[in-house]
């Protein structure tokens, strides 16, 4: 055999070495592929199976009626063998002629926080290192603010430094705490100011959503869908009361302390990444019921209805009652209002 | 010429699998490595989150509303609603 020959035959024995590897990878890939596509789409398991699911579904607003019934099929088949529980997600939308408004009254308050326990345990918050809480109660020193005293303070006369009414309380002009803990409330001279989701009429929450997940519900609640957060909290930066919260983390539900009854757009389970936020119980309210911070407040501070009806709570304390907003000025139009009798 | 041809596009089919393999893998590896903040910092970040509403409430201002204020804010609130049913 000739060199040249010679070197025609192990060119072509190379050819096909790298050939064979070729295919080989190829096989491996598409098997791979195929593989783990039937693994998910045939598994036991029904959280794989709705992870795989809920990848490819819509944005719940855009879903038809059968779309959502399967969504919320697949979620309670999912959160049913999660927890061990008949776990119900409702999928039930706005009722016909009725916008949600919330009137807190705060001389009533009394700082014991059994609404934010009541809160956390009818939304399946997680629980643990940290508890999210969507009710904040902020305690505020009572105080008053004496023009007269302008222009004391020292030095003197000119160039004054600290003014008069300086070093005592002041009232809501000093600083709130929300990390007290003192044996018994109401403590001496002060008042607590509740903080949650203000279900704006403007929400600038919504308007900031790169992706749309958050929206504003025909009965004036604003909602998340879960799903469809990609978790960039831009939501939690636009929001001028700092009503939202990240998962930071992954939730942790203890199985024994999770509410089964939920909703779509409301207290069921979240994701990490995911924002969350009041909802004013959508899936107590849609359904008749007051919101568990209503239910559980001691002394009747809450008030809760529908603005359309001039005979409900809310309509009434706003014809009868001293009633002022959070930052009114930003034009977010809440409608959670603050009262005084 | 039809071998050439094969080759081709099997040349493009394999290309086709292996990037999409390789662009699923990369994403997932990177959605898990950046999707969640480690367990040590988020007790920090949630704590963030608390100081930023101490900071919303030092900057409140509360303005009582007159009754020509609820009545406008109601019948906004009563249009709006109208509108969009």
């Amino acid at each position: 055999m000739s060199e040249e020959k010679k070197e025609i035959e192990t060119e072509k024995e190379a050819a096909a070495t790298v050939e064979e590897r070729r295919d080989f990878l190829k096989n491996m890939s598409v098997a791979a592929l195929v593989g783990a596509a039937t693994l998910l789409m045939d598994s036991e398991d029904a959280e794989a199976r709705t992870t795989w699911a809920e990848w490819f579904q819509k944005s719940y607003r855009l879903m038809t009626e059968e779309e959502k019934k399967k969504a919320i099929a697949r979620l309670e088949e999912r959160y049913s063998e999660e927890y061990g529980k008949k776990v119900t997600v409702d999928g039930s939308p706005a009722m016909k002629d009725v916008l949600f408004g919330y009137a807190l009254n705060i001389q009533k308050c009394i700082g014991c926080r059994t609404c934010v326990y009541a809160c956390v345990k009818e939304n399946n918050q997680s629980r643990n290192n940290p508890e999210l809480q969507w009710i904040r109660v902020i305690k505020m020193e009572k105080g008053e603010f004496f023009t007269e005293d302008m222009d004391k303070g020292y030095p003197k006369d000119y160039g004054i430094e600290v003014g008069g009414n300086a070093y005592k309380s002041a009232g809501i002009t000093l600083e709130g705490e929300h990390y007290y803990q003192p044996e018994t409330v109401p403590e001496k001279d002060v008042f607590y100011f509740p903080i949650q989701c203000m279900q704006c009429e403007k929400p600038p929450c919504v308007k900031v959503c790169p992706v749309r997940s958050t929206y504003r519900e025909p009965d004036g609640i604003v909602v998340i869908d879960y799903n469809w957060c990609i978790g960039c909290r831009m939501c939690i930066s636009a929001c001028p009361y700092w009503a939202r919260r990240s998962n930071w983390g992954e939730p942790n539900l203890p199985v024994e302390e999770m509410n089964p009854k939920t909703h779509y757009l409301g207290n069921r389970p979240r994701m990490n990444g995911a924002t969350e936020k009041c909802t004013f119980c959508l899936q107590r309210v849609r359904n008749g019921r007051y919101p568990a911070c209503v239910e559980a407040c001691p002394v009747g501070a809450r008030k809760f209805g529908n603005l359309l009806d001039p005979e409900s709570e809310v309509r009434k304390v706003l014809e009868n009652k001293r009633v002022f907003r959070l930052k009114a000025e930003l034009n977010t139009y809440p409608k959670f209002f603050y009262f005084i009798d | 010429m039809k071998d050439d041809k094969s080759l081709t596009r099997r040349t493009f089919i394999k290309t086709a699998v292996i990037g999409t393999v390789v662009a699923t893998s990369s994403a997932g590896l990177s959605k898990v490595i950046t999707s969640a903040a480690p367990k040590a910092m988020q007790p920090r970040m949630h704590t963030n989150d608390d100081i930023q509403q101490e900071k919303v409430m030092l900057g409140k201002e509360y303005v009582l509303m007159t009754k020509e204020e609820k009545k406008e804010m109601l019948q906004m609130l009563i249009r709006g609603y109208k509108e969009q049913a």
